[in-house]
């Protein structure tokens, strides 16, 4: 047996506990894990889900350093118009 | 011309109060009736969809929906749609629904969908019983889309609106491993036979907004990640005098 769990195996359980955890339940995070370091990024819908995100791959991996690089999703108010022909 | 104000994968949660109050409220200048691509909510929970039915209640224009697969995560879609429903918003699932725009009919069938993939590269309906279901809930879904578009014959605008999508062409900028989770073809094909004017889907968050069907009915992935915006605006000529 690996005295260490394969880099991708950790990055799947990463994108699960991203995808499960009520905090966060975002399914479209990309999850990157390379030495020690574990970096997510892609976008969340608040600042409250984006610390989240944080929290629970820190709690998951408690071993490894946390890279947010998350954004929050940002939505004009103005919409564009298009004509159907 | 009917003005259809669209959007998809809000993903309410109980932290979303307020967040569509600014859009919303410019929205009976901007359109006749808002459809609803699914993924309303973050986890499925009644107490998501209540916050989502409070920012839509006193709309001044019909609110059509369907759910997404958010929408199903908690087991309680059934409560969701019965929340959304008591706000005044129509959820369509395989069914359809006739809304007068100034004396002109718009008709919209709404299914979520399901995935299974594309042609050349897509699931089939063979093997373990597991992955039989798989396929036959698509096809199930495929199914009842097209009749619910043939229920809207005589109408002067079709619109099918969906969560999952009916082509590939809207899933650009996916990874390409996962397109057979985000749609099928059989979406398209259901669109396609019985007709339509505009097909709206969402789902699709790393997608692009604009596509065709195999047939040639115009396809627009709404998902506010993709469109940037709260709702987009498509106009709709019903031929010949609105």
């Amino acid at each position: 047996m690996a005295d260490a769990e394969p880099d991708v195996y950790v990055m799947e359980h990463a994108r699960a506990a991203l995808a499960k955890d009520p905090r966060v339940a975002e399914l479209e995070l990309d999850v990157t894990v390379a030495a020690d370091t574990v970096f997510v990024s892609g976008t969340v819908g608040s600042e409250e889900r984006r610390q989240a995100v944080t929290e629970v791959l820190r709690e998951l991996l408690p071993e490894r350093e946390v890279v947010n690089q998350t954004s929050i999703l940002s939505v004009g108010s103005t919409p564009d118009s298009e004509r159907i022909e | 011309m009917i003005r259809v104000a669209a959007a998809g994968d809000l993903h309410f949660g109980t932290d979303s109060a307020g967040s569509l109050r600014e859009p919303l409220a410019d929205l009976p200048s901007h359109a006749d009736i808002l459809l609803l691509a699914g993924d309303l909510t973050r986890r499925g929970e009644p107490a998501e969809a209540r916050v989502l039915a409070d920012e839509l209640g006193g709309l001044e224009i019909p609110v059509v929906s369907v759910l997404g697969n958010h929408d199903y995560e908690s087991d309680r879609e059934e409560e969701i749609t019965k929340i959304l429903t008591e706000a005044g918003v129509t959820v369509l699932e395989g069914e359809s629904t006739v809304v007068d725009v100034h004396g002109e009919r718009l008709g919209v069938a709404g299914l979520k969908g399901f995935g299974g993939g594309f042609a050349g590269a897509c699931a089939s309906d063979f093997g373990e019983p597991e992955m039989k279901a798989f396929i036959r809930h698509t096809q199930d879904g495929a199914r009842r889309l097209s009749a619910a578009l043939e229920d809207l014959e005589g109408v002067d605008v079709r619109v099918a609106l969906l969560h999952y999508s009916p082509i590939r062409e809207t899933l650009q900028g996916e990874p390409l491993e996962i397109f057979p989770f985000l749609g099928s073809y059989l979406l398209a094909e259901a669109v396609d036979d019985p007709g339509a004017d505009l097909v709206l889907h969402g789902h699709a968050h790393r997608g692009v907004e604009k596509g065709v069907t195999p047939g040639g009915v115009r396809v627009r992935n709404v998902a506010q990640h993709v469109i940037g915006r709260a709702y987009n605006i498509y106009e709709l000529n019903c031929e010949p005098d609105c």
